[in-house]
């Protein structure tokens, strides 16, 4: 009895010992929660960060609150400091550098100056830390990311549109040129991340101690640093002589190696609350922006120093559009065709693989020899199981386009969504959109227009069409659509997106997601319904159930409507 | 006996696991792996002054150096900020002068000279005599003292070459006292003077040079005046002009009124001008690299990368110059591998030659008139 009684009760303070010594282990991640500063911390509501607490405690983190109120705990590794409305005060900077010249690591990301917030209890407009500040100069001096006083605005943004953070959202991409790991797969994926009224940050990439990286970029926008926000607001038009211009960069990170301290550096918080770019949908549970919730968790290990990334979702599809098959699962092909069959072995189809998701059909089209760049491919698809192709698609030089199937070849679409690289072989990814469901690859083949514009094909398959296996995964972005006004759906439960402006119209996308962002595209004569298009395809959403980044009377009336 | 062992074991394997977990090592992931293959310059001490105005290695703008000091620190070398009130430390491995804006004084040029005598090493950058730099005039100084001693100083001049012909308004003559005043000059073609160009012409003989690839960039250069026949030393030029450049002494005045003159016996001779040179006295270990263009080094010229927020840069041979300049300087193992920084992308162009050195508007013969 006794032998029992003691074993138990050394097991029971082992276990303590233990816990005690895991929780040692575990790194802390302090919130700053600070009242003067209105920082957004872990709570409820859409301003919160609950979710970014979650990702840091699920990859093995201690996380607490802490008011910037006096120094910061000794053992935290990582402070986090998300929408400061305030700037911050001497010795509450002085007692954040301290903990980064210990060699630990900041995750910020500061507002436009101006900017109005929704929240209730925040009644005044943000006015955090300015590029002559004292944080942004030594963020700058030591690790190579500076920041900019602008506010980032796209060509179809209004001054109304302007009026909350919430109508001023866009797209922003992976930096590809410099691949930072963070990115890794959003670049590898050509995955977005949206941002609300963004701020502009400039990033060096070597200097006396650091090296720095973008993260995130914008092409198609500009840095407005005039006053936009408020009653004596500027027009929006671009000032070449002192606006930002050109990629711009949202998102940067950074090593200081004298420090040993790491920086993540984001000119847009929104893009990591609750509420915004890491909002779930209430009813499927599924998160809203693939890219931001990836961003947030790769972040959040790359600070914590994990030496394994975050395991991607295996309920999403990982085909990267890259020219290399390596990523396709070793299914059998969909069609064969037999070698050197075609005078030229670049142009010679060995092997076409086909798949589907529940957003794109991605083709791979294997030849002798590695295609060159720019080659034309002509695919047949069809949809409704009569040996009829619906459509032809063609890759041309120009990009890609959605053909009637006949002789002529008469223009169907353009499909700027669609991706097209030339490796090992070819790979292209089309949205269902313009390839319906894409149930069936027909002939394929290699060709060229002659200057006569007849066709002369090098070399087809001649294997009947096949069908497409459905793969169980999701696309984890579904708008590469071209730059424009944007819908961002905001009704919970969400609507269907309906196939005409009606409510007993059939639906076209369906279930469509809270939070998920389409291309807007036209609208009713009255405004009561938005047309909306994604790599899904086109239809309606009751205008009351989005929110725009546009004017809704700029957008074209749909023909009919 | 049973429990006994049950329990030695369990407590083994407590302990066992509370000391694995608490030994894990913080997994500190080092920094950029561009500069794999380069010798280290591990323990070096390298000072740069700033009390001229030299470009800064603090400053990431454009004027400044940061990159170039950025990588110097990424190679292990410890960076320092030159106090010159108390001279020159003696555990200076190398002293840069990047490209002063005002004259180094006769104290800190006394300091400077000592320190060289007894085997100091030294980089400067001086800049040519134009747009407001009045730094290290070539008969004055530290430059003059470099003649006379290293064979190797500055001209007073910007190297150049004619561009396409333009329009240029000559100076009006003042009218004397009484008499009408006289016409208006008729425009007179002049060539726009080429002042940023680029070169091939390396001296591959030395160590310097080694893996040094592409052309090198100048902005603004003043040319090089050496003397390579000194007994004692060893005094040779780096980098070229092209051949049919020639050095204009007046380019202050061409900026001013874009009168272009070659004056034969005033202008530095049509012909491969020394653009950057070396100095080494075995008997003292003393050596000097000398580049007539402080833009060379700057972040967004000679150092500049495309994407602006990228390591590609668009002058590779550029960086890999100075940070050759350097190791030679230091004794430092001869650079073996090339660089891997990834190539520029195509938002900018490294061509710029020729490229016309702007000039301010001449007036039009109706606005002038």
């Amino acid at each position: 009895m006794r032998p029992a009684l003691i074993v138990s009760l050394l097991l029971l303070g082992s276990a303590m010992l233990a816990g005690l010594a895991q929780a040692q282990g575990q790194p802390l991640v302090v919130f700053v929660a600070d009242e003067t500063l209105q920082t957004a911390a872990p709570g409820d509501g859409p301003d919160s960060l609950r979710a970014l607490d979650e990702i840091f405690r699920t990859l093995g983190a201690r996380t607490e609150t802490t008011a910037l109120d006096g120094p910061l705990p000794a053992e935290a590794q990582v402070v986090v400091l998300i929408r400061p409305l305030r700037a911050l005060s001497s010795d509450q900077l002085a007692w954040l550098w301290n903990h980064l010249v210990r060699g630990n690591h900041l995750l910020v990301a500061l507002d436009p100056i101006g900017l109005p917030v929704a929240g209730p209890e925040r009644s005044t407009p943000a006015n955090p830390d300015r590029a002559t500040g004292g944080l942004a100069s030594l963020l700058a001096q030591n690790y190579g990311i500076g920041l900019q006083d602008s506010v980032v605005i796209a060509d179809w943004f209004a001054a109304d549109e302007l009026a909350a953070q919430s109508t001023t959202f866009l797209q922003a991409w992976p930096e590809t040129f410099m691949r930072h790991p963070i990115i890794e797969p959003l670049a590898a994926h050509d995955i977005p991340v949206m941002t609300w009224g963004a701020r502009t940050l400039w990033s060096e990439p070597i200097g006396p101690g650091s090296v720095a990286s973008p993260l995130l970029t914008q092409d198609y926008a500009y840095g407005e640093t005039g006053r936009v926000f408020g009653d004596s607001a500027e027009p929006l038009t671009i000032n070449i002589s002192a606006d930002v211009q050109g990629r711009l960069v949202l998102g940067a990170a950074a090593e200081n190696a004298t420090f040993g301290s790491r920086l993540v550096f984001l000119g847009d918080s929104e893009a990591l609350l609750d509420g915004y770019g890491l909002m779930i949908d209430p009813v499927t549970l599924l998160p809203a922006h693939i890219g931001n919730r990836i961003l947030a968790e790769r972040i959040a290990a790359w600070l914590l120093e994990r030496e394994e990334w975050p395991v991607l979702a295996e309920s999403l599809t990982w085909l990267s559009v890259d020219g290399s098959g390596a990523d396709w699962a070793d299914a059998p092909p969909l069609l064969e065709d037999a070698a050197r069959d075609s005078v030229d072995p670049a142009r010679d189809i060995l092997r076409v693989y086909a798949v589907r998701d529940d957003t794109y059909l991605y083709v791979r089209v294997d030849t002798t020899a590695p295609p060159r760049a720019r080659s034309e491919l002509r695919l047949d698809i069809e949809n409704t199981f009569d040996a009829v192709p619906d459509v032809t698609i063609w890759v041309t030089p120009r990009g890609i386009e959605a053909r009637a199937p006949d002789g002529a070849g008469r223009m169907l679409d353009a499909v700027p969504d669609g991706t097209v690289a030339f490796g090992e072989g070819v790979e292209l990814r089309l949205p269902l959109r313009v390839s319906s469901s894409g149930a069936l690859v027909g002939r394929v083949c290699f060709s060229h227009a002659q200057t006569s514009g007849a066709l002369e094909d090098f070399d087809c398959t001649a294997a009947p069409p096949a069908v497409v296996p459905a793969l169980p995964t999701l696309a984890p972005a579904n708008l590469h659509l071209a730059p424009g006004p944007l819908a961002w759906l905001t009704a919970s439960p969400a609507p269907s997106v309906l196939g005409a402006p009606a409510q007993e119209a059939a639906a076209v996308i369906q279930p469509a997601v809270t939070g998920q962002v389409f291309a807007a595209v036209g609208r009713t004569g009255a405004g009561d319904w938005v047309q909306v298009r994604n790599a899904r395809g086109t239809g309606w959403l009751p205008a009351a159930s989005v929110l725009l980044n546009a004017p809704l009377a700029a957008l074209p009336v749909a023909e009919g409507f | 006996m049973r429990p006994r062992l049950v329990f030695s074991l369990l407590c083994l394997l407590l302990l066992a696991a509370i000391i694995g977990a608490s030994a894990l090592p913080p997994a500190r992931v080092q920094a950029d792996t561009t500069l794999q293959g380069v010798p280290r310059l591990d323990g070096y001490n390298i000072y740069f002054s700033e009390a001229f105005g030299e470009a800064s290695r603090f400053d990431r703008s454009g004027a400044g150096v940061s990159r170039f000091a950025g990588l110097l620190q990424m190679l292990g070398a410890n960076l320092y900020t030159l106090e010159w009130r108390t001279g020159i430390p003696a555990d200076a491995d190398l002293l840069v002068i990047p490209g002063p804006v005002n004259d180094i004084g006769p104290d800190q040029t006394a300091w400077l000279w000592a320190y060289l005598q007894n085997g100091g090493r030294l980089l400067l950058i001086a800049e040519p005599l134009v747009q407001g730099y009045r730094s290290m005039p070539f008969d004055k100084g530290l430059l003059q003292l470099m003649w006379t001693d290293m064979g190797l100083r500055g001209r007073n001049d910007v190297v150049v070459i004619e561009g396409d012909l333009r329009d240029v308004m000559l100076p009006a003559e003042e009218s004397a006292e009484g008499e009408p005043t006289p016409e208006a000059p008729a425009p007179v073609a002049m060539p726009a003077l080429v002042a940023a160009f680029t070169t091939g012409a390396l001296n591959s003989a030395s160590a310097i040079a080694d893996g040094v690839s592409g052309d090198l960039a100048f902005f603004v250069a003043r040319s090089l005046e050496v003397d390579e026949t000194l007994r004692d030393a060893t005094v040779t030029t780096l980098i070229s002009s092209p051949e049919n450049f020639y050095g204009e002494t007046a380019y202050a005045g061409y900026l001013e009124n874009g009168v272009v003159e070659y004056n034969i016996g005033t202008d530095t001779t049509r012909s491969a001008l020394a653009l950057a040179a070396s100095f080494e006295k075995p008997g003292t270990g003393t050596r000097v690299v000398l580049i007539g263009d402080r833009e060379f080094a700057t972040n967004t010229h000679g150092f500049q990368t495309s994407p602006p927020y990228s390591s590609a840069f668009l002058y590779p041979g550029n960086v890999r110059f100075m940070l050759n300049a350097v190791a030679w300087l230091l004794g430092a193992e001869p650079l073996a591998d090339e660089l891997s920084f990834p190539p520029a992308a195509d938002t900018a162009t490294p061509t710029i030659t020729p490229s016309p050195t702007p000039i301010p508007p001449t007036a039009t013969p109706e606005s002038g008139s």
